[in-house]
């Protein structure tokens, strides 16, 4: 007999939910909730980040019990590793390669072929800063520092 | 005449063939697209910057439709309820017929609820001058239960989500004495979470994430086979376009009345009202003439609470008020006041914007068929890359980009969940003015 499946995405939510919210009442601690009579800067986050907590807790206590695994997520997990490589690679790269880069990392994903990634990765940073430094004349760093 | 192409004509057909490219394509929607082109808009004046990101929502809605007869893939969610008739349509070698019938009631809807949105918008606004902080506040309350209620997902669900989203609104220097709350120190955040990555991540990266699983096979075009719709197609069409716009009409104006839930209550009613099961089985043009004209009226609705009120009913409307904002144009009745001119004019841009946006999606309808032939491996970069650089191209800063990835991670949890993310922007869009008019009626008393 196998074990129970206790993960699911609704109550994997309602955690996460509590503890946003519990990390907003922490943050808002400080804050008064009554200044000079009237209310002050903390009352609506500790509110809302009350109700939140319930809404968590409702959540987690009120989702049925999976009862098939949840859908497999780790090319999206993949995928969202790479984007990240843009914004590590920006400062000493430059615009420029840190969006080839990221673009091959995203399209390797996608195609699963290291030729054609890299192809797609070029062709679109190069396209892509074309439209936005010529096309839109927004300025972008895009050479090596 | 130069003037009129340049700030009116150029701009909806600029927006229109935008709109009906992330229409057609899965994985950006509207909402996200207007977020990275609002930088772009700055420079612009404010009537053309109005008129793209208008045309590019309306855009989207007709857009979807061609995917959603062809492929019974739609780009946007409202496509869902076409593609069920559509589709069938489609498969019946009467795909061509939908297509046209779609778009004509799109287009009969943009127009009729153009009068409409003219006629209405002054009103409210007018209305408006005699409501308080504390009638604005409530005002807000109202909005956001409908929101709870009225988005898909469960009360519970939708109540969540707009917490979320509201104490993410609160981030950032407070109203009353501009003390930074919950910012942990962080100087980009002390004025607040920016719109921008936080649709661009939720809408345009969390959207492409959940829905890429390791998709490698696209589907296949159903053939476009008859064009012109027979006499009695129209016929058994027009009443359905009506009753849709209507429907359209009236839920668009309502705070978390999507144009999914537009064109649902357009569907029920239609199929309520058939008389011959047989046709609905095969694909019966109320089934799409109806949902097309209610999601196309829904869309443009918006803008009556968006401009008289300045109460954005959908993500895309919060955009635009950001967008009016930038521009240093108050919604309300100082909009009439100050810029009236400026509503006439972004008025006939959406009459434009619904003209083009015919061309486009009847005799152009080809050209589109070609763009779907785009692989969804090359696709789904580009859309990665376009959200990257668009995010950090709005203000140049890295903390937007993180900010954004963190939102695009949120964005997959929750769809992954089966949670509605409208909620979220709602949210941070309605919390902050709920606070700032509740804190001025209490220092009223």
């Amino acid at each position: 007999m196998s074990p129970p499946q206790l993960f699911s995405y609704p109550r994997a939510i309602g955690l996460l939910l509590m503890a946003l919210a519990g990390g907003a009442a922490l943050l808002a601690r400080d804050l008064p909730v009554v200044q000079r009579g009237l209310v002050g800067a903390g009352a609506f986050p500790l509110l809302l980040a009350s109700a939140l907590a319930v809404c968590g807790l409702a959540l987690l206590l009120k989702s049925p019990a999976p009862t098939e695994p949840p859908p497999h997520a780790a090319s999206a997990w993949r995928l969202l590793a790479a984007v990240m490589l843009f914004p590590l690679l920006l400062a000493p790269l430059g615009s420029l390669l840190s969006t080839a880069v990221c673009g091959t990392a995203v399209a390797r994903i996608t195609t699963r072929c290291w030729r054609r990634a890299l192809a797609i990765g070029l062709c679109l940073a190069a396209g892509l800063h074309a439209l936005v430094i010529w096309g839109l004349g927004i300025p972008l760093p895009w050479q090596i520092p | 005449m130069t003037e009129f192409l340049f700030t009116l004509v150029l701009p909806a057909a600029l927006g229109a063939l935008l709109g009906t490219l992330v229409g057609l394509l899965p994985g950006i929607g509207p909402a996200a697209t207007m977020a990275l082109l609002l930088p772009v808009t700055f420079t612009w004046p404010a009537e053309s910057a109005l008129i793209v990101l208008c045309a590019i929502y309306f855009g989207a809605q007709y857009g979807s439709s061609t995917t959603a007869i062809l492929l019974n893939l739609p780009g946007e969610a409202s496509g869902v309820v076409t593609a069920e008739q559509g589709h069938r349509m489609a498969l019946d070698g009467r795909g061509g017929v939908a297509l046209v019938i779609a778009a004509a009631a799109s287009l009969f809807a943009g127009l009729t609820t153009v009068a409409l949105i003219s006629w209405f918008t002054p009103v409210l606004a007018r209305a408006s001058l005699a409501l308080g902080p504390l009638h604005i506040a409530l005002l807000i309350l109202l909005a956001s239960v409908a929101v709870v209620c009225m988005g898909p997902g469960g009360a519970l669900r939708n109540t969540a989500m707009l917490l979320l989203g509201a104490l993410v609104g609160l981030i950032g220097a407070d109203f009353g004495g501009g003390v930074p709350r919950m910012t942990l120190g962080i100087a980009e955040l002390r004025d607040g979470v920016g719109m921008v990555p936080l649709i661009v991540g939720l809408f345009g990266l969390g959207e492409v994430l959940a829905s890429w699983s390791g998709r490698h096979a696209s589907s296949t075009l159903a053939p476009v086979g008859r064009f012109w719709p027979r006499r009695s197609e129209w016929l058994a069409s027009a009443p359905a376009a009506l009753r849709g716009s209507g429907v359209g009409a009236l839920v668009g104006m309502l705070p978390g009345g999507s144009t999914l839930l537009a064109a649902l209550g357009s569907q029920a009613l239609e199929r309520r009202l058939q008389r011959d099961p047989q046709a609905w089985a095969q694909g019966h043009v109320g089934g799409v003439a109806g949902p097309e004209a209610a999601n196309n009226a829904s869309a443009q609705t918006g803008l009556i609470p968006l401009i008289g009120l300045g109460i954005p009913p959908n993500p895309a409307m919060a955009i635009l008020l950001g967008a009016l904002l930038l521009h240093g144009v108050p919604p309300g009745m100082a909009l009439f006041d100050q810029h009236a001119a400026l509503f006439t004019h972004l008025l006939w841009g959406v009459v434009v914007a619904n003209l083009v946006l015919f061309v486009l999606n009847v005799p152009l309808v080809n050209l589109w068929l070609r763009v779907l032939r785009i692989p969804l491996q090359v696709l789904m970069p580009l859309i990665v890359l376009l959200s990257v650089i668009g995010v950090y191209a709005h203000q140049r800063s890295l903390f937007d980009v993180w900010l954004m990835i963190g939102f695009g991670a949120l964005g997959l949890i929750l769809k992954r969940g089966q949670f509605a993310l409208a909620p979220i922007v709602f949210g941070a869009v309605l919390a902050p003015l709920f606070e700032d008019h509740f804190r001025r009626y209490l220092m009223l008393l």
